[in-house]
């Protein structure tokens, strides 16, 4: 027979099961990948294939922080994820303020203000790509900042405010305000842009940066920063350069988002390539952490381990997304992998807890550098499985473009170097693809951690890269600097870029020109590949086999449906995961750059994007939050 | 039969300027109204024009203001041209109101060109002399 004090706390406990199972205890989106492995998936089950054509605009509001450059203010470009957690939206704008709204409606509960300067002083237009969040693991009722919003600014500001108020947090750093400037000590040209929100961990934020690539050799080495989440006390610092080159070259930074494995206490970085770019006569040395990605151990910064993509980086080739975690079955083993997508078009598939790789990677020759001081690596590591999304060799000439140009991308294409991947830079200029806007973007793949499916969208993208003699770069620009040309300064030679287009503005190169991918990662068989969004040029659109250049990410629902923005054509779409169908397709104010959120709040299920456009993709800006969720 | 020929020609004509009308205020709508996808863009202004250039020559046509026969036929093969334009226009703007209207001025400009009244046939004079 059970006591009086056994049957109340069962009682208890059953009441207490009830109350959580009616809350429904949904998923949160907390970080800007959804959550800490990056796998961009919701367990959300209301939306299905079957019923998304209905999905319908359940609110939308403006922040009112937009600017298309025309005046004063720089153009902006906005790639946030909405967060929502404690019950609430959270946003950051390109003007550098946050936003708190209502999950259903879209009405303000309260904003803040950063003040921040509204200058691009590193990147050449305004950009965010939103707040990060943490939480006391222990509330302390009537205490204010145990949940706080971080907002980062161009000018190099952590800002902290109460989660709950928008009121600034007084105790972390100086009146809620971290100056992360105060750790750029070498080579400080400019100031370490926190763009991205910082990845969340437990009581620790890890900071990266974002800087002006392209301009010098010689540039802020790309410090990470793990400080203290209620106080912003610096715990730990990781630099990729080693010390002694330092000062002679730079960045290798970390301006993508992070990933963590909690159970093995993991941080993962995706590490960007060292300064110069495109010309690496100033860094010969071995620099294995850089254009790399690396697991740390979260609690002291160490290097657990590390894998480099791209030996001498010479193409701007940043592994810039944070890599995926998820468990692949492989063989009838369970293997704790990581998934990294890159601009090359490659996607890495590691052993998370070993950095080796899960499918097979060779070390392939390459083209070889004809500059002089230059000397580019013999080999680069290539993986073959999964697919990668960009092929081997460029698309090669289309004919429209070729005939509407009266034959200029033929000889053009014949008068460059083309020599397939890893084309190194050169004096007569050369065609480069993928080029540095992918491949894959920032936004990288989303996984089905149940199906081990794993979707990606990709751009195909073919540039002219071009070193040119300090003289003759000095002589070009002496009257002012041109559209594609960047000094590199401090090596001797400057750098001219461009998209190769014809005098139109079409791409000299073959369709498609974006594709979404989907992989089953248990064989890295490639289950579908699908050209992706549609082109749009003065209002027209492009035949659908066109595809669209892509700049944003894909999110996973368990119900089986794709959900993505980042098309030129300013459309949101749903799509069926195992087919790549469009199922359902909404009109939004500009390209949705960003990672769409997913979320249940009061038994309705959302799904959110932050509309802001991208000046790469078209001079198109918003400042449109939009929900969508099935009718009522 | 001559006067239900007549008929048709006045019917496919009116159809074609009532079309190129509804398409003029369709396409002024698209042009202005953000959020289509389309609002202000060089496109959308193209099919304006081109609507408004159809307006005026169907109510040419429709008005039987013209009379010179080789005129007639010029601005019937421009209205043609006008509207597989405007059409592929609106299907490349992926304006699927405007791309009906013009499926419909097409049908109205079908009408009014195959059922142009015949000539009215005089009996032929006989010869003298001639049995």
């Amino acid at each position: 027979m059970m006591r009086p004090c056994a049957v109340l706390a069962a009682v208890l406990l059953f009441v207490a099961h009830a109350a959580f199972a009616q809350s429904g205890q949904h998923q949160t989106w907390y970080t800007f990948n959804g959550d800490l492995a990056a796998q961009k998936y919701s367990t959300e089950t209301q939306i299905t294939p079957d019923n998304v054509a209905s999905l319908t605009v359940a609110w939308q509001m403006h922040t009112g922080d937009l600017s298309d450059g025309s005046g004063k203010i720089p153009a902006s470009v906005w790639s946030a994820t909405p967060l929502f957690v404690n019950d609430t939206i959270y946003l950051g704008t390109p003007f550098y303020r946050i936003f708190a709204l209502e999950p259903d409606t879209g009405k303000v509960k309260w904003s803040f203000d950063s003040h921040s300067t509204l200058k691009a002083l590193t990147q050449p237009a305004l950009k965010t790509r939103g707040v990060a969040y943490w939480q006391a693991s222990q509330i302390t009722v009537g205490e204010p900042c145990q949940k706080i919003v971080y907002l980062g600014t161009m000018d190099a500001q952590l800002f902290a405010v109460d989660a709950d108020t928008g009121r600034a947090c007084a105790g972390f750093g100086k009146n809620g305000v971290l100056n992360v400037n105060q750790w750029n000590t070498i080579n400080a040209k400019w100031p370490l842009s926190v763009l991205q929100p910082p990845t969340v961990y437990k009581d620790t934020l890890f900071i990266g940066w974002a800087g002006k690539d392209w301009a010098e050799a010689q540039a802020p080495p790309g410090d990470i920063f793990a400080v203290d989440a209620r106080t912003g006390a610096l715990k730990w610092t990781f630099n990729a350069l080693p010390a002694n080159i330092a000062k002679t070259t730079g960045t290798s930074n970390v301006w993508a988002s992070m990933s963590v494995d909690a159970d093995h206490n993991l941080l993962f970085i995706p590490v960007s390539s060292p300064s110069p770019n495109f010309y690496g006569g100033n860094r010969k040395e071995a620099l294995p952490l850089v254009t790399a990605v690396v697991a740390l151990n979260a609690d002291t910064g160490a290097v657990v381990w590390s894998r480099q993509l791209v030996h001498h980086d010479l193409w701007d080739y940043d592994t810039n997304a944070a890599p995926v975690l998820v468990d692949i079955v492989k063989d009838g083993q369970t293997i704790p992998a990581l998934l990294q997508s890159s601009k090359q078009g490659f996607i890495y598939v590691l052993n998370r807890l070993t950095g080796e790789p899960i499918f097979p990677m060779d070390e392939k020759p390459v083209p070889q550098s004809d500059v002089a001081g230059e000397q580019a690596s013999p080999t680069q590591p290539e993986p073959m499985t999964p697919e990668p999304t960009t092929s081997a060799e460029w698309p090669g000439v289309s004919t429209l473009a070729d005939i509407a140009s009266f034959g200029y991308c033929s000889r053009e294409a014949k008068a460059l170097r083309v020599d397939g991947r890893f084309t190194p830079p050169s004096l007569r200029g050369s065609l480069t693809y993928p080029a540095t806007a992918g491949g894959v973007e920032w936004g990288g793949g989303a996984v089905d951690p149940t199906s081990g499916t794993y979707v990606v969208n990709s751009s195909s993208v073919v540039q002219i890269y071009q070193l040119l003699k300090r003289e003759e770069y000095d002589a070009k620009t002496k009257n002012g600097t041109p559209n594609g040309y960047f000094p590199m300064n401090g090596v001797p030679y400057g750098y001219y870029q461009a998209n190769f287009v014809n005098w139109l503005g079409m791409p000299c190169w073959n369709p498609p020109y974006g594709t979404l991918s989907s992989y089953d990662l248990k064989t890295g068989a490639l289950l579908w590949k699908e050209p992706f969004g549609e082109v749009q040029k003065w209002g027209f659109y492009m035949p659908l086999s066109w595809g669209s250049v892509t700049i944003g990410a894909p999110v996973i629902t368990k119900s089986g449906l794709i959900l993505i923005g980042a098309s030129m054509d300013s459309r949101v779409r749903a799509l069926d995961l195992k087919t790549g169908k469009v199922l359902w397709t909404g009109l939004v104010d500009a390209p949705a750059v960003s990672v769409p959120a997913v979320y249940n709040y009061k038994g309705r299920e959302y799904v959110a994007f932050a509309v802001g456009g991208n000046s790469i993709l078209e001079p198109k800006v918003s400042d449109q939050m939009i929900a969508y969720a099935l009718p009522k | 039969m001559h006067a239900d020929t007549g008929v048709l020609n006045r019917v496919g004509a009116w159809g074609l300027v009532v079309a190129s009308l509804a398409g003029l205020a369709v396409s002024v709508f698209d042009y202005v109204t953000p959020g289509n996808g389309i609002a202000g863009s060089f496109g959308a202004l193209l099919v304006v024009v081109t609507s408004v250039l159809l307006v005026a020559a169907s109510l040419t046509v429709a008005f039987a203001l013209v009379g010179r026969r080789w005129v007639r036929v010029m601005i019937d093969m421009l209205l043609c041209l006008g509207v597989l334009g405007t059409g592929f226009a609106a299907y490349m703007l992926e304006a699927d109101v405007l791309l009906a209207l013009m499926v419909v001025a097409f049908v109205g400009w079908l009408a009014h060109l195959c059922a142009v009244p015949r000539a009215v046939h005089r009996p032929a004079k006989l010869q003298p002399g001639v049995a």
